[in-house]
């Protein structure tokens, strides 16, 4: 004879109560959700550039924390490291981050809003230095020779949506064969490409490093305006042991006159990771939003409060009876942890759909890359887990207290 | 009641030891409250109870009947005194006092609870609701079936998968009734358990608690059961239901202790026990009680006064012991003015005896003893008789206030309730015709059993 769940029957006797007890908890599993989605769209956001590097080893300047900063280092260094056994090649990569501005030039002059400042990267066409398909020589849609031409860019289709015309960006028509200005410099948009806004960009072009000399260097900088590098990205040899290389890089190259480092040497990863300590240590989105993250919790361990709470006591006569035939504490307390983790797995398996959809829906809406990835999807579990089996050991105490001896008379 | 072993069949039960209750209480008391607040509700209770005894447990209310129902059942902490209840899982006695929260759940698994309130966990079925009290035990391989039939026999067999809530008040009360059942207990806590029931249902569950007790008289089951064209709300259970009874109750020896005010079920108890302010005030095995009773009334004093006078006298001597089971050896003196033995050899009272303040007369409740005449003619002495249970002697001369007439010496060990000479003088008081007319019965002669008087029985003594 199988053993009754109690606890399922408990909680699912009453099909609407139960329904709506779980909606209780997808509720906070949804805050949870969107907290930590918010929370990790607005630092992915600012990673979203150096995802798309395509290189073993990245040289960035010490002093540049984060990726707006205008800190550059000097392009001798990445030639240096060219000559470090175990690399295969260096490019320099340039970024303007702000300065230039991308003028609006919507055909309807009504809607034609302020010019806006735009992020720029300067890139060797045939380099296929960031992923995307349009740089990517062997890809079909491959729009790097477009580029090629002077005074020609590509333009990031998930650039800020106009907020009153959500098919548009802020900077008005972003189309291939438009013709705008860039830093006062006439231009023409040769393809897009899917990128999306940051905290500091609202839209990325892409041009060839002569372009970018041409339209934002050589105006303010006289003799070499390729001379100083934003990024310097190293690819090795197949086989090459990046750890050795780093070092030998480290070791030869990154130090400057005075013996400091000049250069820091990161991975990919490493550079990612650097940016989102940035944006964590150096602005209220970690605690606001670690916060909210907190007050969902605190919310769903109310609400499951409530409902164990409230079928504890609904039970309590029964519970007691219970007691006096024999059953422990221990036992009657496992039913109570039963019914929480019911709750919890019940709510988190609605909340995660309800909160997929959601992600999409504001991925979308938003451009704010949204994701739901394996670690934040088990994260809200484990949390949703611990919020009910909280309130499950709370609801307790009004367990333990009652008394078989009130069920007699 | 049987004096033979209860057969019990329970794998590994072992039953307490011959003429060892299955439960002791001795000297509980109880309060509730603390300091000022502290409010006394038991004073020195004692009680046995015997293996296989249907206990009723009667008094008003807040006479501390629930209370003490609780202690027993180890649903409260004793404070003061001992209630030792049997364990035949480990052959020995749990002792109550002084046990933490764990030993009381395992004294808890030992008893069958029948709530008032059934508190029967609504979302679960009839039959649910049953499983999850079978559950504290190792399953065994028919539970399910056993849990149905149960629940058949109380007439919930087409309503086994109904819920609580689609069930009246008495079909959630016989779900109760199966729940404290199934696991088979060897002491059943009851309060109330026909309250809620109809005349036939209240029937079956005592039936059912009664077979479970002892074996019964196949005779006595037929007697209550419905035959073709009965009327079915009078008080009788279902002929499938008697069909029942021997599976149901193959295992033996469970004692119920009921709380009730239930008439119907109260001519079913072996033993009433009366409380009143805290204090048990009686407590009568039913069969004692009518033992005593038809033995007094056979002497011809004691059926001359009253039946409710008869009753009072019987219930000032019964000691609460079946008259089947023997005393203790060791507790001969517990029962002053009610009850004393006698090793055999041992005189009881003797010829030419005066009669003093301390002369009783004696009811035989177990044994047998020699009456002997030394008539002074040479020819030594005369055994008169050779008497029994139920058989008495010693009252002709307290009415008479004459010498005893005759040796009576116990033949094997001997027990016999006493009467004082008291009761005697009481009665002798309170009716002047009364006296007359014993008088003239007796008339300081000596008469052969089977002697008769007009207007009363025959005279069953010796008169000594």
């Amino acid at each position: 004879m199988p053993r009754t769940p109690l606890a399922w029957y408990n909680l699912t006797h009453d099909r609407v109560r139960f329904a709506l007890f779980v909606l209780g908890v997808v509720f906070a599993v949804v805050l949870m959700f969107m907290q930590l989605g918010f929370r990790g769209a607005l630092l992915d956001s600012n990673s979203l550039l150096h995802e798309h590097v395509r290189a073993d080893l990245v040289l960035i300047s010490p002093n540049r924390s984060a990726l707006p900063m205008r800190e550059p280092f000097s392009r001798r260094r990445l030639v240096q490291a060219a000559a470090i056994p175990g690399v295969r090649s260096v490019h320099p990569l340039y970024i303007d981050n702000g300065a230039a501005v991308l003028r609006n030039t919507d055909p309807d002059r009504r809607r034609r809003e302020a010019s806006r400042a735009v992020r720029v990267v300067g890139v060797d066409p045939d380099a296929f230095l960031l992923d995307f398909p349009e740089l990517d020589p062997s890809d079909p849609r491959y729009l790097g020779d477009r580029i090629k031409t002077p005074a020609t860019a590509l333009f990031d289709r998930k650039s800020h949506r106009d907020p009153d015309d959500p098919t548009r960006s802020i900077f008005g028509p972003l189309v291939e064969g438009a013709r705008t200005e860039l830093a006062g410099q006439g231009i023409t948009l040769v393809g897009g490409f899917d990128l999306g806004p940051d905290f500091t960009s609202e839209g990325t072009l892409i041009v060839s490093s002569e372009t970018f000399a041409d339209l934002l260097r050589r105006p303010v900088t006289l003799g070499a305006p390729l001379a100083d590098v934003d990024l310097g990205l190293i690819r090795l040899e197949p086989g090459a042991d990046v750890e050795a290389v780093r070092d030998a890089i480290r070791r030869e190259v990154a130090r400057g006159s005075d013996g400091d480092p000049e250069v820091d040497v990161l991975t990919v990863p490493e550079l990612v990771a650097r940016e989102h300590r940035f944006w964590l240590n150096n602005t209220p989105i970690g605690f606001a939003f670690v916060f909210g993250m907190f007050m969902g919790f605190a919310v769903g361990t109310v609400i499951c409060y409530q409902i164990l709470s409230g079928d504890v006591s609904d039970h309590i006569a029964e519970y007691a009876t219970l007691k006096a035939f024999g059953y422990t504490n221990r036992h009657l307390a496992w039913v109570v942890i039963q019914e929480a983790l019911i709750l919890a797995v019940a709510g988190y398996i609605v909340g995660l759909g309800v909160s997929w959809l959601a992600y999409d829906w504001l991925t979308e809406a938003s451009a704010m890359p949204l994701r739901m990835t394996f670690g934040r999807a088990l994260i809200v579990f484990v949390v949703t887990v611990g919020m009910c089996i909280v309130s499950g050991l709370i609801a307790l105490v009004r367990l333990v207290r009652a008394d078989p001896a009130d069920v007699f008379g | 009641m049987a004096s033979e072993p209860i057969p019990l069949t329970h794998a590994g039960y072992r039953p307490p030891p011959q003429g060892e209750p299955i439960l002791r209480v001795r000297g509980v008391n109880f309060a509730f409250g603390t300091g000022e607040a502290r409010t006394p509700v038991l004073f020195d209770n004692h009680l046995e109870v015997m293996p296989g005894e249907l206990v009723i447990m009667s008094g008003p209310s807040g006479s501390g009947k629930t209370t003490l129902l609780t202690l027993i059942g180890g649903l409260r902490s004793l404070q003061d005194g001992e209630i030792e209840i049997w364990d035949g899982s480990i052959g020995a006695y749990r002792k109550l006092a002084g046990l933490d929260e764990e030993g009381l759940v395992g004294v808890r698994r030992l008893i069958g609870f029948i709530f008032q309130r059934h508190n029967l966990f609504d979302s679960l079925r009839a039959v649910q609701n049953v499983r999850l009290a079978r559950e504290l035990f190792p399953p065994g391989p028919d539970d399910a079936k056993q849990v149905e039939k149960l629940l058949t026999y109380l007439g919930l067999g087409e309503r086994v998968l109904y819920k609580p809530h689609s069930l009246s008040g008495g079909q959630r009360q016989r779900v109760a009734v199966a729940r404290a059942l199934v696991n088979r207990p060897k002491l059943v806590l009851a309060d109330e358990p026909t309250a809620a029931l109809d005349a036939n249902s209240g029937l079956a569950v005592v039936t059912l608690l009664q077979h479970l007790a002892r074996e019964r008289d196949p005779a006595d089951l037929e007697k209550i059961v419905r035959r073709p064209g009965e009327d079915d709300e009078g008080g009788r259970i279902a002929p499938e239901q008697a069909a029942m009874i021997p599976e149901l109750t193959r295992e033996k020896g469970a004692t119920s202790l009921i709380v009730t005010h239930d008439a119907r079920i109260m001519n079913r108890a072996d033993r009433i026990v009366h409380m009143e302010r805290g204090k048990i005030v009686s407590n009568v095995v039913v069969a004692e009680r009518l033992f005593v009773t038809e033995g007094l009334r056979r002497c011809a004093f004691f059926a001359a006064i009253l039946p409710e006078q008869q009753q009072a006298i019987a219930d000032g001597v019964c000691i609460g012991i079946h008259p089947d089971l023997p005393v203790k050896w060791a507790d001969r003196n517990r029962y002053p003015g009610k009850l004393e033995v006698f090793a055999p050899g041992e005189a009881i009272i003797r010829q030419d005896d005066p009669v003093t303040d301390e002369s009783k007369f004696y009811l035989i409740r177990r044994g047998k003893v020699r009456v002997e005449r030394d008539n002074g003619d040479g020819h030594g002495v005369q055994v008169l008789a050779e008497i029994g249970a139920q058989d008495f002697f010693g009252d002709r001369a307290l009415v008479t206030n004459e010498p005893r007439m005759a040796t009576v010496t116990a033949a094997d060990v001997v027990e016999v309730y006493t009467v004082g000479r008291e009761t005697f003088r009481q009665y002798e008081a309170i009716s002047r015709p009364f006296i007359e007319r014993i008088q003239a019965v007796y008339g300081g002669l000596t008469f052969p059993p089977g002697t008769k008087i007009p207007g009363l029985p025959p005279i069953g003594g010796f008169g000594p």
